[in-house]
């Protein structure tokens, strides 16, 4: 009963999809209900998979544009992870440094990611730094408010314990502090890795040579929505297998809760 | 002190003025039309409208502006207007997206839309183009100023290879230039004139010196064209009454303008505006006639610069196949305008 009832999701998954590939095939091509100018057709869409994947569209082929925007946002995740996971893990432990850190936090949390493009162009140019920047910016935030919030959720009878028995500082952050933050540091992670990608697209506005968010605004520009929906499902795919890969690594890194059936 | 004669004068003129009126409303057919504001082109709509020249025709314009042609292409297939003007690049969009008509020339920007250098690098690219290789290039992707771009490259016998192309909006390239982020970009008039007259900047070649024909276009929906053909034609003429107005009282043109471009945010020099009528031709009726001309069995001097262009897209990827000009450059409407002595007298009105 219970492998019946497991394997259910993925089979009706799979069917969400053949029902949503049949409406689409039955309204765009059999009775042509929706134009092709308004949703493109199954067959337009295969052709323009076929011409960015052989001949190349926006500069660049599929390949390459999917390579430079999983570098980008790579390069913007571990930032983020690296500098906003820390911080909020501090924050968290220390109620004076949080009393320091937290007003400018708070100042620069409501600023929208896409509000920084123009002083990343000035502060870093055209090139990379200045996406990944944008990127960073997106991604930051939730890591540090996920990692502040594990923190402050640890059970307050462990930290007792550990001041108790006088554990020393670094085997404290180690043994105690970490540990029990990092479901929500995942959690966080996770939001963090989503906004990666959702402000991808805004990223690559900055004289883009290659990648996925110059494709779609290329393809914008060229009114394909053919190639908007190629775009589209790339990053799609990109973000899901990345997504994947984080929760595999959020496994190896909590295999107590993996253990308890949690967080699959 | 008012009498009783004096009311039933009163009630008795406003009841003819109320008359009067909604009989004229009722004899206005309503027009959309689409166009970009604070470009050269589109003057002579505001002109038209300013001084009530849709009225005299029976038309009653309802305007939308949009900040770019694609957006402006984009909107035609809800039905948001009937008819305007656009670059030649987002019209051959237009024509193989959603099946929009060529139906006239607004001018020949091929002056207008050019490759810039910053103050500091512009002399040593002007005296060597080859340095150019290797530089980066801001511009607005598929678009005139990028056709402009390309064929300057390949006048100096560079190919779009040699050089990184990054693209972005003019406001962005702008900003880019201004702030050291980049040398060199691709701009369309008035925006070469906001880079020169700001920050010093220099047009080192343009499409006219490529040997490249940047034209405008004016555009019909072809549904609409085909369903209310008199329209077309009226708004033709408008649009030609305006240039030929534009022309014949420049500096009363020049003066509206400042005042046209101030509302779309632009703010450029006097000078900077007469260069923009003495760069940028335009057509009257019996040009735009010429020019749209197809001789037995050929071409015409406009399906020649529209087949060049498909082409360019081509070459950029935007369609598998260049569009046959032939089928959406239509030059009935001008003839229509040509065939109606009303009609013709008005299109060549210069008061």
């Amino acid at each position: 009963m219970v492998r019946v009832l497991g394997r259910r999701p993925a089979w009706v998954g799979a069917a969400t999809f053949v029902v949503l590939f049949g409406a689409w095939y039955a309204l765009t091509t059999l009775t042509q209900t929706i134009s092709p100018g308004r949703f493109p057709a199954p067959s337009e869409v295969w052709d323009a998979l076929t011409q960015i994947v052989v001949t190349g569209y926006a500069d660049a082929r599929l390949q390459v544009h999917v390579l430079h925007s999983v570098k980008l946002v790579v390069l913007g995740f571990a930032a983020a992870t690296l500098s906003g996971v820390p911080l909020g893990l501090a924050m968290g432990a220390s109620r004076a440094f949080e009393a320091f850190v937290n007003p400018a936090f708070l100042l620069i949390r409501p600023i929208p990611p896409l509000a920084w493009i123009p002083l990343a162009i000035v502060w870093l140019g055209l090139g990379d730094a200045a996406k990944v920047l944008i990127i960073w910016f997106a991604a930051f935030v939730p890591a540090v408010i996920n990692s502040y919030s594990g923190v402050r959720g640890i059970e307050p009878h462990l930290i007792e314990a550990a001041k108790m028995l006088g554990v020393p500082r670094g085997l404290y952050v180690r043994e105690v502090l970490i540990p029990g933050a990092l479901p929500m540091i995942f959690t966080g992670l996770r939001l963090s890795l989503q906004a990666c990608w959702t402000t991808l697209v805004a990223g690559e506005l900055i004289g883009a040579i290659a990648g996925l968010g110059h494709v779609l605004y290329q393809a914008s520009l060229d009114i394909f929505p053919a190639m908007i929906v190629v775009g589209m499902a790339a990053v799609a795919m990109t973000g899901a297998v990345m997504t994947l890969a984080l929760g595999w690594l959020e496994r190896r890194a909590m295999p107590w809760v993996a253990a308890r059936g949690g967080r699959g | 002190m008012l009498t009783t004669r004096h009311v039933a004068a009163i009630a008795a003129g406003i009841a003819i003025g109320c008359a009067a009126s909604g009989t004229q409303a009722q004899q206005l057919t309503e027009i959309k039309i689409s166009y970009q504001p604070a470009l050269y082109w589109a003057l002579p709509f505001y002109v038209a409208e300013q001084k009530g020249w849709y009225g005299e025709l029976g038309l009653k314009p309802v305007f939308s502006t949009f900040p770019a042609g694609v957006p402006q292409i984009a909107a035609s297939a809800s039905r948001s207007w009937d008819v305007g003007g656009a670059g030649s690049v987002p019209a051959t969009l237009g024509a193989v997206r959603y099946d929009l008509l060529t139906i006239g020339i607004t001018n020949d920007e091929s002056y207008g839309n050019a490759l810039l250098a910053t103050s500091k690098t512009a002399d040593a690219f002007m005296k060597n183009p080859a340095s150019i290789k290797g530089q980066t290039i801001v511009l607005t992707a598929n678009s005139t100023g990028d056709y402009a771009v390309q064929s300057c490259l390949a006048k100096w016998g560079l190919k779009k290879t040699d050089v990184t192309v990054k693209s972005m909006g003019q406001a962005e390239i702008i900003s880019a230039m201004s702030s050291g982020n980049a040398d060199l970009g691709g701009l369309w008039a008035p925006n070469t004139y906001t880079m020169e007259e700001k920050t010093g900047a220099k047009q080192i070649c343009s499409g006219q010196d490529a040997g490249a024909a940047v034209p405008g276009a004016l555009m019909a929906r072809a549904d609409y064209a085909k369903e209310h053909p008199e329209n077309v034609a009226k708004f033709l003429a408008v649009y030609l009454r305006g240039w030929k107005w534009a022309n014949a009282h420049q500096p009363e043109a020049i003066a509206m303008m400042k005042k046209f471009y101030e509302q779309g945010g632009v703010t450029i020099s006097e000078a900077s505006m007469k260069k923009e009528f003495t760069t940028r031709p335009t057509y009257d009726l019996a040009g735009q006639l010429k020019i749209m001309k197809r001789p037995a069995g050929g071409k015409s001097e406009v399906d020649d610069w529209f087949t060049k262009i498909g082409a360019f897209m081509q070459a950029n990827g935007t369609f598998p196949k260049a569009p046959d000009a032939g089928k959406f450059i239509d030059d009935k409407y001008m003839k229509m305008v040509d065939a109606d002595p009303k009609l013709k007298a008005f299109a060549n009105r210069t008061d």
